[in-house]
């Protein structure tokens, strides 16, 4: 740990400093605190309500669009928890719960295919249903 | 024998038994209801209080948890029980307000304290291990400072009445919430509404205290006793519980190995490492984690009791600002909030190093 004294600290607190720096910045610039990449909007951008990306994650996941449904369900979701809590009215039903997991499995196994957001909206979908202190 | 294993734990056998039993009860409250790998979390849990006292607005996120109060109250019986129970402060007490403030905002980056890090990892989820691993990581970073001679100043003796303060406000909080007082924010959904029930929780958190003090139980000071001391006795309690929890996890079908299904977490390994990284360092400058500062507060420590006010305050502050991670990934507040961590946390050792004579 010889290397982590003195000069070397200083350094490493002002590389630190600088990052923190640039962070503020970009959170400044962009305005946008929460953000996390992504989970605020729907596929093309824009902010509807979650209602909304329900009737078109359907409407997509009839027609086999799995990845466009994934994607709606997955902003439906963000904006409203509640859809896939088993203690909420809202709740999507342990019909959408099995789906998901459906989803994950096929994905995963190449049985489905589907763009490359799929599996990862799906793994959402799965964290935000199961855990979380949130 | 059962004095040795009970009142005064100090071999690594007892210790160990101690550490078992914290992981089996932790497995047991979420078992009856508390969140996934979230049987214990002072982090999550002091969110939910900050909610429950109207400290923030979503109510998602509102609930008294019994085991925060119990923990105080826990460690006060302990501490009073055994004649440990001495009230003390003065070492910098804004310095340990702000500390215990990063210290919450950086476990709600990553999604848990030290002992939900422990837990999720006994779950089988990656992103909690690479969390323990920072955890680690920046307790050894901190032997640096300590080696060469961080401390803030000697502690002053304080009038008893103040040790009273924190304790009495937890009984009383537990009184009204036992009554069923509509005070307090709760929610029907979201986390705040999975809990196990409220007696079990508040025996619970009564017994994380008591246990707590007795047996000086922390994940990152048994690290930093290990890397620093090469004393491995508190360190078989922390290694117990995770095991006891891997195994009850194992036996019930909840372990399984995931980095993209680790329920209610996200997968930035990078920045879960970060932030608990800065975790562990900063809980070795200010003597302890999240739950530890809850049972030093507890046993009369006012410094702990600053870093606890400032844990709480941050609590609040974390849901206004959007600091908090979600599944859905780490927050740009989030990931300014770690690096603010780092510098106030650097600047606080580099100033306090050979015996911290010019600490605030």
């Amino acid at each position: 740990m010889e290397f982590l004294s003195g000069k070397n600290l200083t350094i490493l607190a002002l590389v630190l400093a600088a990052l923190a720096t640039a962070a503020a910045i970009g959170v400044a610039v962009s305005g946008d605190l929460r953000g996390t990449g992504g989970d605020a909007t729907g596929p093309g951008g824009e902010e509807v309500p979650a209602g909304r990306h329900l009737a078109m994650a359907g409407a997509a996941d009839s027609s086999g669009d799995v990845t466009t449904a994934l994607a709606h369900y997955r902003v439906a979701v963000a904006v409203k928890p509640q859809l896939v809590d088993r203690r909420s009215p809202e709740f999507l039903g342990v019909v959408f719960e099995e789906k998901v997991k459906a989803w994950i499995s096929g994905l995963k196994s190449g049985k489905i295919q589907a763009g490359p957001t799929a599996l990862p909206d799906a793994s959402y979908l799965f964290r935000r249903m199961y855990g979380g202190c949130g | 024998m059962i004095r040795r294993l009970f009142v005064y734990p100090d071999s690594a056998p007892a210790l160990a038994l101690g550490g078992g039993l914290f992981g089996a009860a932790a497995i047991l409250l979420t078992g009856l209801g508390n969140p996934a790998a979230t049987g214990l979390c002072a982090s999550c849990f002091l969110v939910n209080v900050a909610g429950a006292l109207h400290l923030h607005g979503k109510v998602s996120q509102s609930y008294l948890r019994p085991e925060i109060l119990g923990i105080v109250l826990g460690a006060f019986f302990a501490a009073f029980s055994s004649r440990e129970h001495r009230v003390r402060g003065g070492a910098s007490p804004v310095l340990h307000f702000f500390g215990g403030a990063f210290l919450l905002l950086g476990c709600e980056v990553f999604i848990g304290c030290p002992i939900k890090a422990l837990l999720r990892t006994a779950g089988g989820g990656a992103v909690g291990l690479a969390g323990l691993s920072g955890l680690a990581s920046g307790v050894v970073f901190s032997t640096v400072y300590l080696r060469d001679g961080f401390g803030f100043r000697p502690k002053a003796v304080l009038p008893e009445a103040a040790g009273l303060i924190l304790p009495a406000a937890a009984f009383l909080l537990l009184l009204a919430a036992s009554w069923g007082s509509d005070l307090f924010a709760a929610t029907d959904f979201g986390g705040g509404a999975n809990h196990a029930p409220f007696a079990v929780s508040a025996v619970a958190g009564l017994f994380f205290g008591a246990a707590g003090q007795r047996s000086r139980f922390c994940v990152t000071g048994s690290i930093k006793n290990a890397a620093l001391l090469r004393d491995f006795r508190e360190g078989a309690g922390t290694v117990s519980f995770l095991l006891v929890a891997l195994l009850l996890n194992t036996l019930l079908g909840k372990f399984s190995p995931t980095v993209t299904l680790e329920p209610g977490a996200h997968t930035d390994i990078l920045w879960a490492f970060l932030a608990m990284a800065m975790v562990g360092f900063g809980a070795i400058l200010i003597s302890g984690c999240p739950f530890r500062q809850l049972v030093l507060a507890g046993s009369g420590d006012m410094d702990a009791a600053a870093a606890v006010a400032g844990m709480l305050l941050a609590a609040s502050f974390s849901v206004a600002f959007g600091v908090g991670s979600s599944p859905a990934g780490v927050t740009g507040a989030g990931k300014l909030a770690v690096l603010a961590g780092w510098v106030f946390f650097l600047a606080l050792a580099a100033r306090n190093r050979k015996g911290g004579q010019s600490s605030a």
